[in-house]
């Protein structure tokens, strides 16, 4: 079984020069202002109002997010099962 | 006695008292008048409760007196990372928004340890809902770190690092998500035990993440984390992580040494690590050398890249946080700290096959490890990778990316304990973790202890600029 790291040489799809990033749109790249215009739609669907004082950190996050998420999908298999398979028994044994 | 209260281990202290040349109440007293004179330079504690405390030492005193023995932390004094439920005392989580939360309910190693008849001084600092800090924007300043105020004592279990360490309390118990037990331990020159996951009851501790979530010692030495597993550990039915697993022996193997045992190192994970001090590696490396002169094989592995684990677990970690707090995020966001609201929002921001995504690497991340302990008796690897960072190097900003390798053994729930390697040119700690299998925390703590001995680092303790300390 080999697990790849693509950290290092997979960027994020639709991301731009690694580096701090803007919330000014005049001074992103084209794919930092995707991210960015992604982060807004996500950030109102989770029903957070994101004070713009804090959004070019959450930016920042956002994007090293992206780049851990990338990383979960590793080649596998359909057999290859979740950690924590739902098991009845330990659900019910409190009761 | 030949030497100060403080200085005794909880077993030391146990002989003592059933002895009778010491009493519960004189532990107690010497701690309150240690904290009392060291703890305002280190901000370990948030809530002491000296007269409850001195109440239950009165009454561990009686009960020697009457020959009643409770078990081995009667009449010792410790503390409680303040996410775990206290009842009557008050457990806010270092937050705003749980300031006046006062549990009608111990969790369940509160329980235990009170049945023993142990003495509980206090609630310990912690980083806010056990992720977001260090910060000054909290109720309740940070812990600082004894060796150094001026740095970090690590985190989550801030508190927890900075009492043992500064002598205040031979051991006090923390939680481990992502590191939180073995970055503190490691930063702050003191054990600090991260069990199997299941092995001790989270029930009435705060959660962070449910499916990370570990409860643990941090002490002084090997043994007093021992002695404290022997109390907390067991099956809780109402714990739905809880394993239904017969408990080890913790102290079966303190005295067997490590000859003949195949150690692990993986060592590609740490010695290119970006930030990683050449003193943090060189320390680790000398341990190695250390096990192999004490009769252990020590041989370097490979594993999948710490990246990886660092990042399943950060997925998972985020996720399941921010659904506990989902609520309050929504609509009471300002009353987090900035730390806590910039990291735990980020569980707002993944979907939900990114989190199934994560769980199935999970799996095959715990296969790779628990393949190579098929093999070898146990690991060691870094647990921090630098000495402790410095309070002045903190964006305010940004929350600070602690330098530690710790997230590994949340993500497979190994059995895995910071110990200190050396110190750095600067007097601050130095720290390794060893692993082992599953319920093997025996293994774990024999070649801790073994490696304690032979390095006698638990004769250097830091001193304190203070009229006088007790």
């Amino acid at each position: 079984m080999v697990l790849e790291n693509k950290l290092q040489t997979q960027a994020h799809p639709r991301s731009g020069a690694p580096g701090p990033m803007s919330d000014n749109p005049a001074d992103m790249s084209a794919d930092d202002q995707a991210l960015a215009a992604e982060f807004d739609v996500l950030a109102k669907r989770a029903g957070l109002a994101v004070p713009e004082n804090r959004k070019p950190a959450m930016l920042k996050g956002f994007k090293d997010l992206k780049k851990m998420t990338a990383l979960m999908r590793q080649p596998r298999t359909a057999a290859d099962e979740p950690a924590g398979t739902y098991v009845i028994q330990t659900v019910t044994r409190s009761l | 006695m030949t030497k100060a209260l403080h200085d005794y281990s909880i077993a030391e202290a146990g002989t003592l008292l059933r002895n009778g040349k010491v009493t519960s109440v004189a532990l107690t007293e010497h701690a309150l008048e240690r904290i009392k004179q060291i703890d305002p330079l280190i901000s370990a504690f948030i809530t002491l409760t000296a007269d409850s405390a001195l109440r239950e030492a009165a009454a561990a005193d009686a009960d020697f007196a009457r020959g009643v023995d409770k078990g081995p932390m009667q009449g010792i004094p410790h503390a409680l990372k303040d996410i775990y439920s206290t009842a009557g005392i008050r457990t806010t989580c270092h937050s705003k928004l749980l300031l006046d939360n006062v549990p009608k309910e111990d969790c369940v190693v509160a329980a235990k340890f009170k049945a023993q008849g142990a003495v509980m001084l206090g609630k310990l600092a912690t980083h806010e809902f056990a992720l977001g800090g260090p910060s000054f924007d909290l109720p309740f300043p940070p812990a600082r770190n004894p060796w150094n105020p001026d740095h970090m004592p690590g985190g989550s279990s801030s508190g927890s690092g900075a009492a043992v360490a500064a002598g205040l309390v031979r051991m006090a118990m923390g939680s481990d998500t992502g590191g939180s037990i073995r970055g503190p331990a490691g930063y702050c020159g003191t054990v600090g035990l991260k069990p199997t996951y299941g092995l001790v009851s989270r029930r009435g501790v705060f959660p962070l993440s449910y499916t990370l979530d570990h409860c643990g010692p941090l002490s002084w030495t090997v043994e007093d984390s021992a002695i404290a597993m022997e109390v907390i550990a067991g099956f809780d039915p109402r714990d739905p992580a809880s394993a239904d697993v017969a408990v080890p022996n913790f102290r079966s193997k303190l005295d067997a040494g490590v000859r003949g045992l195949r150690i692990g190192l993986p060592r590609h994970w740490f010695a290119k690590a970006e930030g990683a001090s050449p003193e943090s590696i060189r320390s680790i490396d000398d341990a190695a050398q250390t096990l192999a002169k004490l009769g252990a094989t020590v041989e370097e592995i490979d594993l999948p890249d710490y990246e990886l684990y660092n990042a399943c677990g950060r997925i998972i970690m985020f996720s399941e946080a921010y659904a506990i707090h989902e609520k309050d995020f929504q609509t009471r966001p300002l009353d987090f700290g900035l730390y806590t609201y910039l990291r735990m929002s980020m569980g707002a921001f993944m979907s939900a096959t990114d989190l199934t995504q994560a769980q199935r690497l999970r799996r095959e991340l715990a296969r790779a490890v628990n393949d190579k302990l098929s093999t070898y008796d146990a690991l060691i690897t870094a647990s921090t990778v630098t000495p402790a960072p410095a309070f002045a190097d903190i964006d305010p900003n940004s929350p600070p990316n602690f330098p530690v390798q710790t997230m590994p053994f949340d993500v497979t729930g190994n059995p895995a304990m910071s110990i200190p390697t050396g110190f750095s040119a600067s007097g601050l700690p130095l720290s390794m973790q060893i692993v082992g299998r599953a319920f093997d925390e025996p293994t774990v703590l024999g070649i801790g202890a073994a490696f304690e001995a032979a390095t006698k680092l638990s004769e250097r303790r830091p001193t304190f600029k203070v009229a006088k300390a007790a």
